[in-house]
């Protein structure tokens, strides 16, 4: 048996592995390092990056300088930089390619950082994402634009040259119906039997049922011929009643007509009302109209996050399996039911000290992992920061459960108490420029994410406010001057939707006190807009007056003719032929009459 | 690749036992199959170096293996693939995940499993054809070669110099 041992084989060989190790140990950092670097890459889809690396292998730790990871839809910001991490790993799980981090630490936390340079990096299989239009489109509900009202009301000119009226277009309409109309009769009237033709059928009837009647053929070809002039008489009495009735319609349709075109205008003043913001409708969503921009700022920023933790952590829409090809020599690691289940890369527990202007803010999170599924825990996070510049306190709790994939669900309660506010800008736009002078506020709000759906509220109570703005005229200068005796107010925000595009309402008890004030300036302006549009629009209509009493008259001309015709013709009708025997008595009563007179007494 | 041919010669034509130089090939294939960085290729390193095996064998093998490996990895990845997800063997892999050696091994890895399991049935059958071919080789082949024209003409050739340089011979 000793024979097949090779003693300097063994020695040769732990030789060779001492060897690896210790070339091992001196690339170790570098190899850190680059694993971080490349790992990092891969899951942000930006460049990752990294100053420099230390392990240390009893106890088994790292050390991290200036991490910084690229924002990937801004490539000259950092999502994040951390200016010295620490954290110590457990052995057996690294040996079997399982990456847990029992305690890590962060200080010099800071977000949105500038780069020196992009960290961008060429994509090669890059799946289409959806275009979030939150932040560019989320225009809630009740929400003005400072578009949407207008800084001088438009003139009576201008809304008669450049709006789409009804009035105008009906105006336009009835005179083509009253051509189109009399066109159409004119030519059907033509085509009934007129005068001569029924002078004509009147002589027919005379030669029929007068004159002597000789034989009883000749009174029966008369009755058969009576009978067929009777049936044309029918016909034609027919098509008279037809056009008659037409004609009565027609009566009824332009009057109708008229009288829709008598209130156009107010249908279209109270469209343009709306459309200039001129009702209280409008004027009551001031709150919308002046936190906006600032409520679509901080939406940008809020789904900027959310949208980069859905797309690392599983969710719904990823949960089905891509079929990846794994790189040489790498394979899949496949894992199965244990009591300690762990997924390929896990923080257990992680302290960061964040630097924000404002101050610091200590972040606690646990179970921070991109596989929660196989860890069967959800992240938890907890960030507090006390006696910060600008404010007493921020708190936020968060839970963020990707465990069921399909049933994924992220909830963040935060609040932030004793904000002092000094010269924040509220709106540049040069109509209403205001800036927020000073104020004390306090904010409260949860957001919660569920199958790519955001449903968020935020409460905030203002105290001790002062604005400043240079807007003097129109209901800008309204506003201004109203704003100024305010010193309280509430603000309530709501965000509902898809994330790539939420709805943003904001409701503010602002709203009544600022309304009365746009609202009484509009009245007074609109009023008169308002009475030398309809004046305008009337004359208008007034010249289609003429026209459609022409029409009327005509109509009426044109129903009594042809109801002369058509009695005319139920006359012809009536007639008979007198019969033979009422013939022949004629005659003997005319024979006695001659014999009476030839008589002398 | 000349010098593939001639280091090949040189372990068929060398002293080492059969089952020695038969040993080397498969342990090399298994090595050049598999993920180098492997605790099974630690292993069996070691018992290569530990015991009598020829080395030559091994290392040539290996090597040969490896560029082999390059063409069947997604072969051995959709077994290792289709073995860790069969239903039927659910309960044989969730009791051999919760043993830490296992995991240690990476053989819950689709393409450690595969090239693992594909290497190993190779590598058996091919110890005792490769012994069987060696004998026969050495015993006919080998003598017979020796006395035919093209031997004695290749005794003049650049291979048989590279040869001679590699072995020491005459």
């Amino acid at each position: 048996m000793l024979k097949w041992i090779r003693p300097s084989g063994a020695i040769i060989f732990l030789i060779l592995i001492t060897v690896i190790g210790l070339f091992w140990w001196l690339l170790a950092d570098w190899l850190l390092k680059a694993s971080i670097e490349a790992g990092g890459t891969k899951i942000v889809g930006a460049r990752v990056e990294l100053s420099s690396a230390d392990l240390t292998l009893s106890p088994l730790a790292f050390q991290l300088t200036d991490l910084q990871v690229t924002n990937p839809k801004q490539p000259m910001q950092n999502l994040i930089q951390l200016g010295h991490v620490t954290g110590s790993l457990e052995l057996l799980p690294l040996l079997m390619g399982q990456v847990i981090i029992d305690e890590l630490g962060a200080t010099g936390v800071r977000l949105n950082t500038d780069r020196k340079y992009s960290g961008e990096i060429k994509k090669t299989n890059t799946e289409p994402k959806p275009q979030r239009e939150a932040a560019e489109k989320s225009k809630g509900e009740s929400r003005l634009d400072f578009s949407s009202v207008k800084e001088k009301l438009p003139s009576v000119d201008d809304i008669l040259a450049k709006e789409p009226l009804v009035t105008l277009d009906k105006i336009r309409a009835f005179e083509e119906h009253i051509k189109v109309q009399r066109t159409g009769f004119e030519k059907s009237i033509s085509a009934l039997p007129d005068k001569t033709k029924l002078e004509q059928h009147e002589k027919q009837i005379k030669e029929l049922t007068e004159g002597k009647i000789k034989s009883v053929d000749e009174l029966k070809q008369r009755q058969q011929d009576l009978k067929q002039l009777k049936d044309e008489l029918r016909a034609d009495r027919d098509a008279l009643r037809n056009v008659r009735d037409h004609l009565k319609n027609a009566k009824g349709d332009i009057n109708t007509q008229f009288s829709a075109l008598k209130n156009a205008p107010s249908d279209d003043w109270n469209h343009l009302k709306s459309r200039y913001g001129l009702d209280t409708k409008g004027a009551g969503n001031i709150t919308g109209l002046l936190f906006g921009d600032s409520a679509k700022l901080w939406l940008s920023r809020i789904l900027s996050w959310a949208e980069e933790a859905q797309r690392i952590l599983p969710s719904d829409s990823k949960s089905t399996p891509k079929a990846v090809q794994p790189e040489r020599s790498k394979g899949r690691f496949i894992n199965f039911a244990t009591s300690n289940p762990l997924p390929d890369f896990l923080i257990r527990k992680a302290a960061l000290s964040m630097e924000i202007p404002a101050g610091n803010i200590d972040l606690e999170l646990d179970d921070v992992t991109h596989q929660p599924n196989i860890l069967g825990r959800p992240m938890r996070l907890h960030a507090e920061g006390h006696k910060l510049q600008n404010a007493e306190r921020i708190k936020i709790n968060g839970v963020i459960d990707h465990v069921k994939p399909d049933d994924a669900k992220d909830t963040i309660i935060w609040s932030l108490a004793g904000l002092k506010m000094a010269n924040v800008v509220i709106s540049k736009n040069a109509s209403l420029p205001l800036t927020l002078v000073s104020a004390h506020a306090n904010f409260s709000g949860d957001i919660k994410i569920k199958s790519q759906s955001i449903a968020a509220n935020v409460k905030a109570a203002f105290n001790g406010t002062q604005w400043n703005s240079t807007a003097t005229e129109g209901w800008q200068g309204r506003v201004a001057q109203s704003l100024t005796s305010i010193q309280i107010f509430n603000l309530d925000g709501q965000l509902q939707g898809k994330l790539t595009s939420p709805q943003i309402k904001l409701h503010s008890n602002l709203d009544d006190q600022l309304k009365q004030a746009v609202a009484g300036q509009l009245k007074s302006t609109q009023a008169d807009l308002e009475k030398q549009f309809k004046a305008r629009l009337n004359d208008k209509i007034t010249n289609v007056a003429g026209p459609y009493k022409d029409q009327l008259a005509f109509l009426t001309d044109k129903q009594n003719t042809l109801d002369q015709r058509i009695n005319k013709l139920d006359e012809m009708l009536k007639a008979k032929l007198k019969s033979a025997i009422d013939t022949k008595k004629q005659e003997a009563t005319e024979i006695l009459k001659d014999k009476i007179k030839g008589l002398k007494f | 690749m000349l010098d593939m041919i001639a280091k090949l010669l040189k372990v068929l034509n060398a002293e080492g036992s059969p089952t020695q130089i038969s040993l080397g090939f498969a342990a090399g294939l298994i090595i050049g199959l598999t993920p180098l960085w492997s605790l099974h290729n630690l292993l069996l390193a070691f018992l290569v170096f530990l015991f009598r095996v020829n080395l030559s064998a091994f290392f040539l093998s290996w090597a040969v293996f490896s560029g082999i490996a390059y063409l069947s990895d997604p072969a051995m990845n959709q077994l290792g693939a289709a073995m860790l997800t069969s239903a039927s063997m659910q309960d044989l892999w969730t009791s051999l995940y919760n043993q830490p050696v296992w995991r240690l091994a990476h053989f819950n890895n689709t393409l450690t499993l595969g090239s693992f399991v594909s290497s190993i049935v190779v590598a058996l059958p091919m110890v005792i054809v490769s012994n069987f071919l060696i004998n026969n080789y050495r015993m006919h082949v080998l003598a017979w070669i020796r006395k035919t024209r093209i031997a004695q003409l290749l005794k003049a050739s650049r291979l048989y110099r590279v040869y001679n340089a590699i072995s020491g011979g005459d």
